[in-house]
């Protein structure tokens, strides 16, 4: 999988608080107050205090590197247009 | 002989000689309908917005490419267009993309910029609703042009020598002496005399004080 080197730059380094998930889409909160809004097709787990490393992305694959712990692994629901990330004051920090 | 000519004709045109590629000045809705990011005019209108997102992968662009039938291409030949911009919020979904010609006339990439650039201007200065402007966009652009930027344009395919000398030249001229020139997709400005002062593909004048007041900051730190 490629890495999305774009995502990786704003994200590593953030600490993952909670995570949140409904038909079709999943919130991941950081402890900075970011949020990371996906649609995505299936589900996903996350483990809350896990710092981001890195991000990769191919297709409709997308996956998140954590510090000491698995991958969070997800299917996108439409590629290139699935993923959002706002920081605490709801400004966009990435989107793609 | 005949053929010699054909031969010769067709490569000082730059055309290709056999197989004629498709050349789309509107994009199949089954197949590029359009698709936005789920923002709001406040979010786009942010200096520097379109640099969040993503760039489209190449084998994205290699996809579009192939949905419409075109095999071979060549630099310079098309742009794979976001039919709804990325400046008024349009995504990277394959159902947003299109290879646009610009070549074919007067309906071209470089025009649907012009349309492209008014239609963020009056959704930004609180003209026209972000949503209107989408759909606008994404259900006819050439109409879209002549409703919000005016009638069939002058012909801009590869550009003639006045219109290079033309896209060389600042893109406008500023309104008063000393303002700045604010690259909204950068969201950086860059002041009289700089070598990008009234030259990128998007941008407008203003008062070093509106700039900042905007949220615009100095290209390289000076904005020189």
């Amino acid at each position: 999988m490629q890495p999305n080197r774009k995502l990786t730059n704003v994200l590593k380094g953030r600490t993952i608080q909670a995570e949140a998930g409904d038909q079709g889409h999943v919130t991941i909160t950081f402890q900075d107050g970011s949020t990371l809004k996906l649609k995505v097709a299936g589900q996903a787990t996350v483990t809350a205090g896990a710092k981001v490393k890195a991000v990769h992305e191919s297709g409709d694959q997308f996956q998140i590197d954590v510090e000491g712990g698995p991958s969070v692994q997800l299917r996108l629901a439409d590629p290139g247009s699935s993923v959002a990330l706002r920081d605490k004051n709801g400004a966009v920090e990435y989107l793609g | 002989m005949r053929l010699i000519w054909v031969v010769l004709i067709s490569l000082s045109l730059g055309l290709p000689l056999f197989a004629q590629q498709p050349q789309p000045i509107l994009p199949d809705p089954r197949l590029t309908p359009g698709d936005v990011f789920d923002v709001t005019a406040g979010d786009v209108c942010t200096p520097g917005y379109s640099r969040k997102v993503r760039n489209v992968p190449q084998s994205v662009k290699e996809e579009v490419y192939r949905e419409y039938g075109i095999t071979e291409h060549h630099r310079g030949e098309y742009e794979c267009d976001h039919l709804i911009s990325l400046e008024l919020g349009g995504s990277n979904s394959i159902k947003n993309l299109w290879p646009q010609s610009y070549r074919t006339r007067p309906w071209n990439a470089r025009v649907k910029d012009r349309l492209e650039n008014r239609l963020h201007e009056l959704v930004c200065s609180g003209k026209l609703d972000l949503k209107t402007a989408q759909q606008a966009i994404a259900s006819n652009w050439i109409e879209a042009y002549k409703k919000y930027v005016g009638p069939e344009p002058k012909a801009l395919g590869r550009p003639s020598e006045d219109e290079r000398a033309e896209m060389a030249a600042p893109a406008s001229t500023p309104a008063a002496a000393g303002q700045v020139w604010v690259n909204t997709r950068s969201g950086k400005y860059w002041r009289p005399g700089s070598r990008y002062y009234g030259k990128t593909k998007q941008g407008k004048f203003m008062s070093e004080g509106e700039a900042q007041k905007q949220g615009f900051q100095p290209a390289h730190g000076t904005g020189e």
